[in-house]
């Protein structure tokens, strides 16, 4: 039997390919962001550049061209929205906990604003994400919330990320705050793998998180496409408010009465 | 709403709004990352009027789908593009003044 692939024409099997294509250039692009400093300047222009171009493009797949769901009907267009978004939110919690764990064996203010930066993109994707889904859930499930594993472990990511950052706005003291809310981001951290298994663990309403084996390649193809568009959007997104946070960081450090008194303050390094 | 055997019927006003959130969330929390001043003010003229065009045709293409009570939204639609249309002249006009300092 011939592979479905080789079934298809060339233009299909070249839109299939290119958000893989894509999800290359833009962890190569952010790979070089990361790692280059002279780079970053014009990376970051490239990636918001690409994210642009995508959000046009994923309009035009994403409300028109992908073929409607069978039992959904066009309702589930919503996914290309919700799933990447709850993704990102994900990707941003998983960079806060390694740079908390980082943190604290080797205290440093690059690892701390990154915490920061990463958690701050992270809440705000899994804010529009969760509401997302509760405007999908509507038509769907008859209601917009249920207390569903699923649904109740992405709210209490939710509300701790939340408490993460506010933790960060209420301590004064550049060092103690670090050190604390790396503490709390570690301990936040418990909530995504269950969140991430909540729905093979439990049956529940929220259905379980599906194969490309089990999915139309069209679909997945514009999944992958979003996917990309909001990576991209996710790296600006960090790295602008890293900087930010750096630049913060400089500020209080610099003022006499806020420098760490004792030599376990963490090191300014850049 | 549902058919017999579940499945479901229409949904698109629940897609716009998913659609229009993301969009409208992505511009809010990129335009907090511009710093204070004159082109931070510039980017949010040009945003809120560009979500305002789009609030309107989405109104108007919602009374197609959805018939009422999206039909008696024809005020709300002329609002919403003309005061989208008129933020972003005055955004226009902002940027020709800039450049025009510039020069």
């Amino acid at each position: 039997m011939r592979h479905w692939l080789l079934t298809l024409d060339g233009t299909t099997r070249f839109l299939l390919w290119s958000p893989l294509l894509l999800l290359v250039s833009v962890l190569a692009l952010t790979g070089l962001h990361i790692f280059v400093a002279q780079a970053r300047t014009w990376v970051w222009k490239v990636l918001l550049g690409i994210a642009v171009v995508m959000i046009a493009g994923q309009a035009v797949l994403g409300l028109y061209w992908v073929p409607p769901e069978h039992y959904m009907g066009d309702v589930y267009r919503i996914i290309y929205m919700h799933v990447p978004q709850v993704w990102m939110s994900l990707i941003g919690m998983t960079i806060n906990f390694g740079c908390c764990v980082l943190f604290l064996f080797r205290k440093s203010w690059v690892t701390d604003s990154l915490a920061e930066a990463s958690a701050s993109v992270g809440v705000y994707f899994g804010a529009v994400g969760i509401t997302l889904g509760a405007v999908w859930a509507k038509p769907t499930w008859g209601a917009y919330w249920t207390w569903d594993p699923r649904l109740t472990t992405a709210a209490i990511m939710l509300v701790i990320y939340t408490g993460y950052l506010a933790l960060r706005r209420f301590v004064e003291d550049p060092d103690k705050r670090a050190t604390w809310s790396a503490v709390l981001g570690i301990v936040a951290y418990v909530d995504i793998p269950v969140l991430w298994f909540s729905v093979k663990w439990w049956r529940s309403i929220h259905q379980e998180q599906s194969s490309p084996k089990t999915v139309d390649s069209l679909m997945t193809m514009v999944l992958r496409w979003s996917a990309t568009m909001f990576l991209s959007l996710f790296v600006v997104f960090v790295y602008h408010r890293y900087l930010a946070a750096q630049a913060a960081r400089a500020r209080e450090v610099a003022a006499p009465e806020l420098l760490p008194p004792s030599s376990s303050a963490p090191a300014v390094s850049s | 709403m549902n058919d017999a055997i579940g499945h479901v019927q229409g949904g698109w006003d629940s897609i716009w709004l998913a659609y229009f959130l993301s969009w409208a969330g992505i511009a809010v929390f990129g335009l907090s990352l511009v710093p204070a001043g004159p082109r931070r003010l510039a980017l949010r003229e040009l945003i809120a009027g560009t979500m305002l065009v789009f609030a309107g045709v989405m109104v108007t293409s919602l009374s197609r789908v959805t018939g009422p009570p999206f039909v008696d939204g024809t005020v709300l639609t002329v609002v919403s593009i003309g005061s989208g249309l008129a933020l972003l002249g005055h955004c226009a006009m902002q940027f020709a003044a800039g450049r025009r300092k510039e020069n």
